[in-house]
């Protein structure tokens, strides 16, 4: 049987290498045009070349996102577009609009394309539609149960792609155009402003709230194996660096123990943990195992918590003082239990003993990020490997 | 350009002015204040030689199909004039079943552009009902590209969400209050309210301001969007008639009087890249 796919976003070609590299068997890019995050970087054709190659040396794949409702405006220079993005490399193409979706099929016979999860699809009978359309696969809507994942991922030679990690819509995807009346900004073509995140007024004095809590389904992975899903998707082609790694690497593990039989509850309990830490958000399993009620709702507006534990992306060694280098992100100081982790998985933990500056000044705090660090360290690491705070000392 | 009505009130069978009405049908549709049973829409095909169309636009989970199929075909036997869509098993289980039913793609904010409408026309679907959120030019350069027969909203309160979430009732579980079926919020920065509807199906958004295209209802009508549909909202019977006869008379002026000025998108393009 074909082994579960890991699927990761990425808004930059940075992203792209660090998802691929802690674990992602696929990524998930904008371009410049027909995407549905305006605002992530977004990739220039030359970037999603580069990404492509980087990704199929590794043996992993490239999907592009091309799931705006597009405006007959957004017509002009669609098939260009969607050629250029080919002789890129890419391997799939995320797509909603049916239009779109059949032109890609009818024209290129060799590229996958995968109904993006803007269509809702709830039921077989879609899912059906769809692949006598040519598509490869679905991403299902977020509002189902387990039971009803397993009847549509039973389909024959059908894909299943179903989100489990990230930020979840509160209404049916594609059926909300808050961000349009509130803001002028199109939700459907890439300006969603969140607006299910705002904080509403209500009856004079009270706030009314829709937002939603994130997902997390961890402790699911293993049932949506063996309901015969194909992908799990993490949501976030705007997250930072370390949110990803740390998501990433943490459901690569459980995807890869649970295949190898040795995943424990302890060891789930741990990675759980790992992915509490580095949300903004609660998070629950939403739909999955029982209907959103309201536990899995906020009511009182934004909720974001800013995460102050990702201290430093490793981006060196330094053989002189035998050190790695590092960038920081927050602050830290000597004391401090941390711990440093690297995309194939190794985590060592670390008491802070010495600061060095760039120039091999000692400090004792660490505050202000961007600024180039050493801490001794025995061992040369990979490329984006990391330090994350465990106790302040 | 046809007028077809929504009703709100129980007077579904009076409305003798309208080519029509739009029945939403009960238990699969969403988005509306009224919903009709399938004796009702028969009851109203049996009493009136006007135009009857169906709603079936929420989302169809697997549990429904088989019912969905039995109300298919029902709606074929009642020989109703269209039944709008939203879900594409509604299209296939038409398709598969060679059901006579004409279909409209009516995919709320989802129906913007002409390849797409022609792509649902080649299938088969014979009408589109447009989005809520296109410009006058985009709705008359569509009309120019397309064969389908295109429905726009006239006068009402556009949906702007729907939810499978019971918003209202876990809004008010966590208050610990009575449960509310409806309210109104406003978002403090841009005024702007909506109302919030809670039913069976889940949780609906509307504008809480009346679009009104009074002001090209004729330039429409003349480039040839096939049907107008205006919404009884909260209108007594008394001022819905009233309305309906100021389309058919038309008198910009009493329209604008009853229903406000509200254009929506019609001059006011989205934007979507924010730099």
């Amino acid at each position: 049987m074909k082994k579960i796919e890991l699927l990761a976003p990425a808004g930059d070609l940075e992203r792209l290498k660090v998802v691929l590299l802690y674990g992602a068997d696929a990524v998930y890019v904008g371009g410049v045009k027909l995407s549905l995050r305006a605002n992530a970087t977004n990739f220039t054709k030359e970037e999603l070349k580069e990404g492509c190659t980087f990704a199929h040396n590794l043996n992993k794949k490239v999907y592009l996102t091309t799931n705006i409702v597009f405006h007959d405006s957004d017509r002009i220079g669609m098939e260009e577009y969607i050629k250029e993005a080919i002789d890129c490399g890419v391997d799939a193409f995320i797509v909603s609009d049916i239009y779109l979706a059949n032109y890609i099929i009818e024209n290129y016979k060799h590229v996958e394309v995968h109904i993006s999860t803007q269509e809702s699809i709830t039921n077989t009978e879609s899912a059906k539609f769809y692949q006598e359309l040519g598509a490869k696969r679905i991403v299902l809507a977020r509002e189902l149960s387990k039971e009803e994942i397993k009847e549509i991922s039973s389909i024959p030679n059908l894909e299943t792609e179903v989100f489990i990690h990230g930020a979840m819509c509160t209404c049916f995807s594609g059926r909300c155009a808050l961000s349009n009346y509130v803001t002028n900004r199109d939700a459907n073509r890439g300006g969603c402003a969140q607006v299910c995140r705002f904080a509403f007024d209500y009856n004079n004095n009270d706030k009314f709230s829709l937002a939603t809590k994130d997902l997390n389904m961890a402790y699911y992975i293993k049932d949506l194996i063996e309901i015969g899903v194909s992908s799990l998707k993490v949501e976030g082609r705007m997250r930072s660096l370390y949110y990803l790694a740390t998501v990433i690497g943490s459901y690569r593990f459980i995807i890869d123990s649970i295949y190898n039989n040795t995943l424990t509850e302890e060891k789930l309990k741990e990675y759980q943990q790992r992915l509490d830490r580095v949300a903004n958000r609660d998070t629950t399993s939403q739909y999955f195992a029982h209907e959103a009620d309201d536990t899995d709702q906020y009511y009182t507006g934004r909720q974001e918590v800013s995460n102050q534990e990702y201290l430093g992306l490793i981006i060196g060694y330094d053989d002189a003082t035998k050190s790695i280098i590092l960038k920081e992100r927050n602050y830290f100081k000597v004391g401090d239990l941390v711990e440093i982790f690297t995309p194939s998985g190794e985590i060592y933990p670390y008491k802070i003993e010495t600061i060095l500056t760039e120039d091999n000044e000692v400090i004792d705090v660490a505050r202000h990020p961007e600024e180039i660090l050493k801490l001794p360290f025995k061992r040369r690491l990979i490329p984006y490997s990391m330090i994350r705070l465990i106790k302040k000392g | 350009m046809k007028l077809l009505g929504v009703i709100n009130d129980n007077n579904y069978l009076d409305y003798k002015n309208l080519d029509g009405i739009i029945m939403p049908l009960k238990d699969y549709a969403v988005d509306y204040f009224n919903y009709y049973s399938l004796d009702e829409i028969k009851t109203y095909k049996n009493n009136t030689n006007k135009l009857c169309f169906v709603v079936i636009n929420k989302m169809i989970f697997n549990k429904e199909l088989d019912n969905l199929l039995k109300v298919l075909k029902e709606l074929e036997k009642l020989e109703v004039d269209g039944v709008f869509f939203y879900d594409l098993a509604v299209l296939r289980l038409v398709l598969e079943n060679n059901l006579k039913l004409n279909l409209i793609f009516n995919k709320t904010h989802m129906v913007c552009n002409s390849d797409t409408i022609n792509f649902y026309y080649e299938k088969g679907v014979k009408g589109a009902y447009l989005s809520n959120e296109i410009t006058k030019d985009e709705i008359i350069k569509i009309r120019k590209n397309t064969k389908s027969d295109l429905f726009i909203l006239l006068l009402g309160n556009p949906v702007t969400a729907m939810s499978k979430r019971h918003l209202l009732t876990s809004y008010f579980v966590n208050k610990k209050e009575s449960k509310k079926k409806e309210l109104i919020i406003k978002e403090p920065i841009s005024k702007q309210q909506f109302l919030v509807r809670e039913d069976n199906n889940g949780t609906s958004f509307f504008y809480n301001k009346r679009l009104n295209l009074s002001n090209v209802y004729k330039e429409l009508d003349k480039a040839g969007i096939n049907y107008g549909i205006i919404e009884q909202g909260s209108f007594s019977k008394e001022e819905y008639e009233k309305l309906i006869n100021s389309f058919i008379n038309f008198n910009k002026a009493k329209i604008d009087k009853l229903a406000g000025h509200n254009r929506g998108f019609l001059y006011r393009e989205t934007i979507y890249k924010v730099r």
